[in-house]
């Protein structure tokens, strides 16, 4: 009776110690859970730190994110940090001289040359380009029919007659080259000629207009273009500016179709063109002039075409 | 006391009494490659941000009115959405001004 007393007694502590351990180690479960949850809470608090740095350091960054938005709708016009020219690798050229223009020995038909700044990349342009043997530029207009041209130099001078003489004195005071007027006819028998008819006026409208507004260079005066024609002892890679031409679209006569750049245009098959130029030598070249050079013909050789 | 060089004022003296003397404006070097510029509406009336966006400073806001003299003939409510200016060069300002 006493054993079996006994024996009960220490059942009950081994289970009252079993329990205890259960509970020890529900108690590290816990313990080891919570841990990893204040650790987990941790890490996530880390990474919010990190981010609320990387946001104070992108809005602390001297520009800030409400700048960074403005600056896009700048963008849009091209416009970047300092208000620097919209492509800095490509500067904005300067039109200059094509000195070398379209002078070739073997063509003596009377041609004005197409600035590159206007005739690369212009699909209404491509038939005045120039495809024959001996031509080192590209493109130009060349009067499919011998024209009139009409020229003249003049040297200037004022008169001084002082009081009771007989022969006034003629003080000099410069020479000029006067406006060369080029008169032209054009036959146009096919769409080819017509295209190369509208290509004409198109270049001569071009090369009477400045590059206004959003045209690269902005700001510059029409282009110079070079009048060859008849031999280098006759018209000699003349600098020339476009002042005026005319042309007709005479109701007499028959108008044929041709497309250009996907449009179609009528064009009469006869019609005449008038286009009065001025040589417009430049300030750096007319420093390079010399008389004596020049009576001797060696500018007809040399790049600028002195006549 | 002379003015900030990034003031309106600073080629402008100031008399032995304290006060600035007749103003003397800061030219602003025009630039043959200046770009226009339409002003965006979140610009109006705030050339002290577009200076702040473009130059990083926003006390310039004075140079768009001294580079557009015909445009902007109010540095403030002249500066309205869709007017088109001419914008000084960072690079240009920088040698003039020397911020």
């Amino acid at each position: 009776m006493a054993t079996s007393g006994f024996n009960q007694l220490a059942s009950r502590v081994s289970n009252a110690a079993r329990n205890v351990s259960q509970t020890a180690r529900v108690a590290d479960r816990f313990t080891n859970g919570t841990s990893n949850t204040l650790r987990s809470i941790s890490t996530g608090g880390q990474a919010v730190q990190q981010v609320s740095n990387s946001a104070s350091a992108f809005l602390n960054n001297g520009r800030n994110l409400g700048s960074a938005t403005r600056m896009l709708g700048n963008k849009s016009q091209g416009i970047r940090f300092n208000a620097a020219p919209p492509d800095p690798d490509k500067p904005k050229q300067a039109i200059v001289s094509q000195i070398d223009a379209n002078y070739s020995n073997m063509d003596w038909r009377v041609s004005i040359s197409v600035p590159p700044s206007i005739g690369e990349d212009s699909p209404v342009l491509a038939p005045l380009a120039v495809s024959e043997a001996g031509a080192t530029k590209s493109a130009k207009m060349v009067f499919p029919f011998t024209p009139t041209i009409l020229l003249g130099h003049s040297a200037n001078y004022s008169q001084i007659s002082p009081t009771h003489t007989n022969y006034p004195y003629n003080a000099y005071e410069n020479s000029q080259i006067d406006n060369l007027t080029i008169t032209g006819e054009f036959f146009n028998e096919n769409a080819t000629d017509a295209k190369y008819w509208v290509a004409v006026l198109h270049f001569l409208r071009s090369v009477t207009k400045m590059y206004y507004g959003d045209s690269n260079p902005q700001g510059n005066p029409p282009p110079v273009c070079r009048l060859n024609g008849y031999g280098p002892h006759v018209l000699n890679n003349i600098p020339i500016v476009v002042q005026n031409f005319t042309t007709d679209l005479p109701a007499d006569v028959d108008y044929i179709e041709c497309i250009v750049d996907g449009h179609k245009n009528m064009v009469p098959v006869q019609c005449q063109f008038t286009v009065t130029v001025m040589p417009q030598y430049s300030r750096r070249s007319t420093a390079k002039f010399s008389l004596n050079e020049f009576a001797k013909g060696n500018f007809v050789k040399g790049s600028e075409g002195f006549v | 006391m002379a003015a900030s060089k990034l003031s309106p004022y600073a080629n402008t003296k100031v008399t032995d009494t304290g006060f600035l003397d007749i103003f003397s404006p800061v030219p602003i070097p025009v630039g043959s490659d200046d770009v226009v510029y339409e002003i965006l509406p979140a610009y109006t009336y705030r050339p002290d941000l577009l200076a702040f966006d473009l130059y990083g400073q926003k006390e310039l806001w004075w140079v768009f009115a001294q580079r557009n003299l015909d445009v902007l003939k109010d540095p403030i409510f002249d500066f309205t959405a869709g007017t088109k200016i001419y914008l000084p060069q960072g690079s240009n300002l920088r040698q003039v001004i020397g911020f």
